[in-house]
């Protein structure tokens, strides 16, 4: 027995339209609803702020407009300038700088982003409209984008930045407009400010670029439209050589000074844990498992299948695989920072028993996605079967609540857990008059943690009262939060050489990740709690 | 005429290898003979794994105290597969084979057999496992001699041979995935969807993972009961109300499964696994820990954390790779994508990767995917079954190209040898992790098997110890009984090069 019902035709052909016309609004609409909840979740339990870097990053945004020194000066050469800068307009209030939405916002508007840029790239290579939605599911139901969009790192944002460029590239590969080209440039300039992938994507993109024309129309146009996308592509570059040049004194400080990743990476060589420099295999092997681990196995390998039949699949146009060559990039700049010693990235298990960095391969995910996107596509007879595993295996990854960042975060070498220290200094200080001496390289963690007001703390980038602090703590500074003996930190390096500096302190509280030393009550007298070298260098 | 001559040919194969599956089945020489009231849990015997104690005694108890709750000392013969509640001990495992070894025990009782009828249980199953994937192989268009090749290869050349002489679930749960395979592929009829739903539920009582493979032919079923016309401008919607049989098929044994749970765990719906192991029989210091991480609450045991440690042991370890204990599956994968190439076939084809994909990933996800001490990737002997299906396309395809013929023997015999090795030795080999950290090492592949048998000459096979023990050596036998296998399918090779190409059924 069969009950039977007759539908119009129309009314399906109605859905589908309206469906394709709203199609990019309703995937925003949707992802906007699914980021704040998220973020929610995150700022309730107090993940958000897991990672270092995290309070690293608000504390830069939150000194260029609060501190005893504010001004662009405090974006400094640790990292590149955009993350900062974007937070400028928001971090000023103490809500957006503490619950770390000021940094967040940019992720959770990235991770939306990133969804709408895999739909339009998937439909530019003429992936049904089934194809897209799991190219966009692959990237967004994945509990290492939904941790990182909830937090103040730098990641989506790069992605965002490349994706775009990445996408105009396409569109320009595809029509071979210039704007298209102009529009590429100006998002790989984008992402050139926000990490150092961004400098690899441009040289990766300018050789696409150069290859493509000379093959197809000489080496005249070539010069022509490389200098015009090079001029845009590479001018962040150029600004950051002069930031660093009118700041530091030294275009290559960022590189070669005492806070750069060289430096640290220096430190690592010492320590005998930079295994993967000069070592190939051992980089792609650890890149390829936090690759895996952050994207989840499957799509990994669903994802690599998907580039293949990309690459091979006559039906899509030469110059499209070609543009889609650039999806690989981050996978290049990663095996080869590693390789180079510019990176280092710890996967539990095979770098000891710890995690740090494994967030790089969510750099990735996008790739995936797309290629994931293109294979369902592709293989119409096994899409749903791919699709019924995709939600089987997401659905075990959500309810193990598998997310390496999470873990990369709260107990890997990423994390410090700074609240007994900068509990201390919330207890003491808040209704205390006195500076705070502090080294932010070493222990910004713990000035975001204590809840105070940046300009409660002298740091190396408060110029005269960085200086003065140093030489005459006792002047200056009421409590010196230090770690005793470690001549990596600037502040014990610096006040230990003082000769009444023990006579003057004492050690009132000793912590895993750093001491505090007050002032005797003796020479509180003295002691300078004002901010009274505004006008001073 | 000619399916006169296929149904002696089939009786003959049966009977064949139920000779041969005999010859293996595990004993000792004793009066009457060794196990049957001896409850030794001896390296090569069958109680060696509590996989099987802990069933094989909740059998006992069934038959023997019309209960499914163990004593102390039946519980202490099934630890550490035991778990505890209310202060009664019972088996970890759901219920469903050690329903199935019901009768085959009380059958076993009467004879002064009850171990050696029990266990025959799965030895039956398997033997039928065979002639289902031969089934499925004549579904995809394969001849009848080479889709019994592809039975054959199933049972004697992976490891499906050792766990036929187990009384485990995997040749149940196995069963049940291959004949709801064919159920599917049958009109949907009222009386069909009701064995269905039979099907579905005994693999759930069989093991709970079945229910997660055989999801796709619950899709597949499900969406055979509309039919979708396109009558001009319009969508003719059809839905067949029999897909109430499908439910009707469901209840009995989901009652039962509830009912069983109900007397062990006090809730319909919690399973023993729930509740952990006891450790009320073990010191084991890592054991204590797990149990104690279990009392925090219910934790789902698939984690996508460890699917790439998944792959890397079901695809490229020496440990438990399927390709290093059955090489000849790799010809199964490549029948399946020649029969995708079909379009007649295509949609069977799409069924039966989905299920081999399931069960793949289901135990890529698995905290141990070794099966800890094991012999071969054992939790994917149901996919390993429609991949041996994929065999028989191949061989019609290529069984008389020179250059086919030499691969494909050597592939086979290296796959009986192994899979031989390890039905007339032990399935307990430890992971490599637990294997090297022993207080004396010992290897964490079938070499272990192989050292048990040439310089131990442990030979498990009842038949070998009751009457050629003192004439062959154990290797001998198993090089022997390799021999037989091999002619078998070389006679079947041979007849099946007469045969038209990918006859139909």
């Amino acid at each position: 027995m069969t009950i039977n019902f007759t539908i119009n035709k129309e009314v399906f052909e109605n859905i589908k339209k309206w469906f394709e016309r709203n199609s990019v609004s309703s995937v925003a609409f949707i992802l906007s609803f699914i980021s704040i909840f998220i973020f929610f979740y995150y700022y309730q339990n107090g993940l958000g702020l897991a990672y270092n870097d995290a309070r690293s990053h608000l504390d830069i945004g939150r000194r260029v407009v609060e501190g005893l020194k504010p001004g662009l000066a405090q974006l400094g050469s640790v990292w590149l300038p955009l993350p900062h800068l974007l937070m400028v307009p928001t971090i000023w209030n103490d809500f957006m700088w503490h619950s770390g939405l000021a940094g967040a916002l940019q992720s959770m508007i990235s991770f939306v982003a990133i969804c709408v840029l895999i739909y339009l790239f998937l439909k530019e290579l003429n992936v049904g409209i089934v194809g897209r939605l799991v190219g966009v599911a692959v990237f967004a139901a994945n509990l290492n984008t939904l941790y990182l969009q909830s937090t103040a790192m730098t990641e989506l944002l790069l992605i965002v930045t490349m994706m775009a460029g990445v996408y105009e590239l396409l569109l320009w590969f595809k029509s071979e407009k210039i704007f298209n080209l102009i529009k590429a440039a100006f998002w790989v300039m984008m992402s050139s400010l926000v990490r150092y992938e961004g400098w690899f994507l441009l040289f990766f993109a300018s050789g696409l670029i150069v290859f493509y024309t000379w093959r197809k129309k000489g080496y005249k146009v070539t010069e022509g439209t490389y200098i015009l996308f090079a001029t845009l592509a590479a001018f962040g570059i150029f600004l950051w050589f002069l930031w660093n040049t009118l700041i530091f004194k030294d275009p290559f400080y960022f590189a070669f000074g005492p806070f750069s990743a060289r430096a640290q990476q220096a430190q690592l060589e010492h320590a005998g844990v930079l295994v993967t420099k000069g070592n190939l295999l051992l980089s792609m092997k650890i890149y390829l498992y936090a690759l895996v681990y952050n994207s989840y196995a499957y799509n990994a390998i669903l994802g690599l299948t998907g580039a293949l039949v990309m690459w091979f699949d006559k039906n899509l146009a030469g110059r499209l695989r070609w543009a889609t060559l650039t999806l690989i990039a981050p996978l290049l700049f990663n095996i080869l920072a590693l390789y180079l010693g510019h990176s280092v990235l710890f996967i539990q298990g095979i770098s000891g028993n710890t995690w740090f960095n494994v967030r790089y391969g969510v750099m990735m995910l996008p790739s995936i996605a797309i290629f994931m996107g293109y294979l369902v596509h592709r293989l119409k007879p096994l899409r749903w079967v791919i699709i019924g595993l995709f939600l089987f295996v997401t659905f075990f990854a959500f309810a193990s609540r598998d997310a390496v960042t999470i873990d990369d975060a709260r107990v890997g070498s990423s994390q410090k857990n700074v609240s007994e220290v900068s509990g201390y200094l919330k207890e003491h200080a808040t209704n205390e008059k006195g500076f705070i001496l502090i080294s932010a390289a070493s222990h910004d963690a713990i000035i975001f943690s204590s809840g105070l007001p940046m300009k409660r703390f002298i740091h190396e980038g408060t110029g005269a009262y960085w200086e003065s602090a140093t030489t005459s703590p006792d002047r200056w500074a009421r409590w010196i939060v230090a770690r005793t003996n470690d001549v990596n930190d600037l502040t014990w390096k610096a006040v230990s050489v003082v000769p009444t500096f023990f006579e003057r302190y004492t050690l009132v509280a000793q912590y895993p990740f750093a001491d505090v030393y007050q002032l005797n009550p003796e020479w509180l007298p003295a002691l300078q709690t004002e901010s009274v070298l505004k006008q001073r260098k | 005429m000619k399916i006169f001559i296929k149904y002696i040919i089939s009786t003959i194969i049966i009977v064949v290898s139920l000779v041969l599956l005999l010859m293996v089945i595990r004993g000792s020489k004793d009066n009457p003979i060794y196990y049957q009231e001896e409850y030794n849990t001896q390296i090569g015997g069958p109680y060696e794994s509590s996989g099987s104690t802990s069933r094989y005694i909740t059998t006992e108890a069934i038959v023997k105290n019309i209960t499914f709750f163990l004593t102390d000392a039946e519980a202490k013969f099934a630890s550490p597969d035991v778990s505890k509640y209310k202060n009664k001990y019972f088996s970890v495992f759901t219920p469903g084979v050690a329903f199935i070894g019901v009768p085959f025990y009380w059958l076993g009782r009467e004879m002064g057999l009850p171990q050696l009828l029990t266990y025959f249980s799965t030895t039956l199953i398997a033997l039928l496992n065979a002639f289902l994937i031969a089934k499925i192989a004549r579904k995809l268009g394969s001849g009848f001699y080479t889709s019994l090749i592809s039975g054959l290869l199933f049972l004697f050349a992976t490891n499906a041979l050792s766990y036929s002489l187990t009384f485990t679930q995997h040749h149940a749960s196995t069963f049940f995935i291959l004949l709801g395979i064919l159920n599917a592929l049958s009109p949907r009829t009222l009386i069909n969807n009701i064995c269905f739903g039979v099907i579905y539920s005994a693999g759930l009582l069989m093991d709970i993972p079945n229910g997660i493979i055989m999801l796709p032919l619950v899709f597949y079923v499900l969406s055979r009961q509309f039919d979708i016309k396109d009558v001009t401008d319009k969508l003719k919607l059809g839905i067949k109300l029999n897909f109430v049989g499908l439910l009707i098929g469901l209840m009995p044994l989901i009652a039962l499964f509830g009912y069983y749970n109900y007397q062990t765990t006090g809730s319909y719906t919690t399973l023993a696994q729930f509740l952990g192991r006891s450790k009320d029989f073990t010191n084991d210091l890592q054991t204590e820990v797990a149990f104690t991480e279990e009392k925090n609450g219910i934790s789902l045991p698939f984690q996508t954390r460890v699917q790439l440690e998944g792959l890397y042991i079901f695809l490229v370890s020496d440990q438990r790779s399927i390709f290093v204990y059955s090489p000849i599956v790799l010809v199964g994968i490549l029948g399946l994508a020649f029969a995708y190439k079909l379009k007649e076939i295509r949609n069977k084809t799409v069924l039966l990767i989905a299920i081999i994909l399931s069960n793949f990933l289901i135990y890529t996800m698995f905290g141990d995917p070794t099966g800890s001490w094991a012999f071969g990737p054992r939790y994917l002997i149901p996919a390993t079954a429609i991949l041996a299906a994929g065999i028989g396309i191949v061989l019609d395809k290529y069984k008389k190209k020179a250059w086919f013929i030499p691969i494909f023997l050597i592939i086979t015999a290296y796959s009986i040898g192994v899979n031989v090795l390890g039905a007339m030795t032990t399935t307990q080999i430890p992971p490599k992790v637990e294997a090297v950290n022993l207080p004396n090492p010992i290897p964490y592949t079938y070499e272990y098997n192989w050292q048990l048998m040439t310089e131990e000459n442990l030979n498990s096979s009842l038949f070998y110890n009751l009457y050629l023990s003192d004439k062959l050596t154990s290797r001998d036998f198993a090089l022997l009984y390799s021999a037989l296998i091999m002619g078998l399918i070389l006679i079947l090779y041979t007849v099946s090069s007469f045969e038209a190409k990918g006859a139909k059924e």
